[in-house]
């Protein structure tokens, strides 16, 4: 058994997770102790399982997985490309007007003939406000009427000086 | 005469028909598949959104394991993996090829991942942490939990340091445990990692001291 201090949980993680330029030098301590061996050999195991596990499930996985997820790639990337699609109709469909300037310039002329029937039209009716005040009100039915009568004898009985002597209780 | 290939040989591990190339001419090959994914690239970026298919299918499974290892959620891996792609199409016109392809992709996979786990990362109490501290930890799947069959006594005790391995993982930041898989779980150099994370070499390697050190608390009762 050796005398010097077993290694820290420093220098096992560091015998295990070196950094650049290959594992750190062995401590004297650690050639000649076995349970500080065993450790760092847990720790390397128990690693390298990790990262063997890690790897292993992603290769394990089977060629049906990764056709979908091409597949959804590529789906979500050709609706994400629809923008370049949209401008490139659009580009087609501008040469194709003036390949017939006829019915390019038919529609224009069509459009115009709309526009200019719908102002004068607008301008044959009367304005909103006239229409609105030439609506008259409605008249009060007899259902309002009765409603009204109904109101206005509430608040006479609310008003009667008579009932204010007594308590709440009494009122109800 | 010489097969006329579509596609460069695809650098995801898999040899396929291709033969594995021997040391001296790695470089070579490399080269080549740089040039035609430039071609590929130019291609995507003039217009044609199938060829981006070839980016997929060549580094789907690199990303998908690195994003595993993070992660360490299938359906959650594949998810973000998935995303990493629609990602790096759309920001295509930023790539300026100053890396390498897969450097690039990597790099967006790190700030999937990063926003992902913000996203999730959930409000824990005070007097939850200890029934979490109980829990024995969803980190490992069950199907990712082989027993190495040597004896049942040790399957035990790997099977504990690798959830705390695992349980480390998880507390550290979203960076910091980019820079740690990839430096311990993807063999990547420090130059590499600084490539895909942009930071330079004394950040990194403080990252990885400090990713260290948390690992040596999460095991530091283990004897």
């Amino acid at each position: 058994m050796s005398a010097t201090p077993h290694l820290s949980a420093d220098e096992i993680v560091a015998r295990v997770f070196p950094e650049e330029g290959g594992p750190a030098a062995v401590p004297p301590h650690l050639a000649g102790c076995a349970a500080c061996q065993e450790r760092v050999a847990r720790l390397r195991e128990a690693w390298l399982l990790d990262r063997g596990a890690v790897a292993g499930y992603v290769e394990g996985l089977p060629e049906s997985f990764w056709s979908a997820q091409a597949d959804r790639a590529m789906k979500e990337i050709r609706a994400g490309a629809t923008p370049r699609a949209a401008s490139s109709a659009a580009r087609s469909f501008r040469p194709r007007l003036l390949r017939h300037p006829f019915l390019a310039f038919g529609s224009l002329a069509a459009a115009l003939v709309l526009v200019a029937s719908v102002t004068l039209s607008r301008v044959a009716t009367p304005p909103p406000d006239a229409r609105s005040a030439a609506v008259e009100r409605p008249t009060p039915s007899a259902v309002d009427r009765s409603d009204e009568e109904l109101l206005r004898a509430i608040d006479q009985v609310l008003d009667d000086s008579s009932l204010s002597h007594l308590a709440p209780e009494d009122t109800l | 005469m010489a097969k006329v290939l579509n596609f460069p040989p695809r650098a995801d591990g898999k040899t396929g028909e291709t033969e594995e190339p021997r040391v001296g001419e790695e470089a070579r090959v490399r080269a080549d598949r740089v040039k035609a994914e430039e071609e590929i690239l130019a291609r995507v970026v003039a217009g044609d959104v199938e060829a981006f298919e070839y980016f997929v299918v060549t580094y789907q499974r690199r990303i998908t394991r690195f994003v595993f290892a993070l992660l360490r959620d299938p359906s959650e891996a594949d998810c973000v993996a998935q995303d990493v792609f629609v990602k790096a199409f759309r920001a295509l016109r930023e790539f300026k090829g100053e890396a390498a392809f897969e450097t690039w992709l990597t790099r967006i996979a790190i700030n999937t991942v990063r926003d992902r786990v913000r996203r999730r990362r959930p409000v824990v109490t005070f007097s939850e942490l200890r029934s979490l501290d109980d829990d024995d930890g969803p980190e490992i799947p069950p199907a990712l939990d082989p027993a190495d069959g040597t004896s049942p006594e040790r399957d035990l005790l790997s099977g504990d340091i690798r959830r705390r391995i695992a349980e480390a993982l998880v507390t550290l930041s979203p960076r910091q445990r980019a820079i740690f898989v990839m430096k311990h779980y993807e063999e990547k150099s420090i130059a590499e990692i600084g490539q895909s994370t942009g930071l330079d070499e004394g950040t990194i390697k403080s990252h990885l001291f400090r990713a260290a050190r948390k690992l040596r608390i999460c095991l530091e009762d283990l004897r």
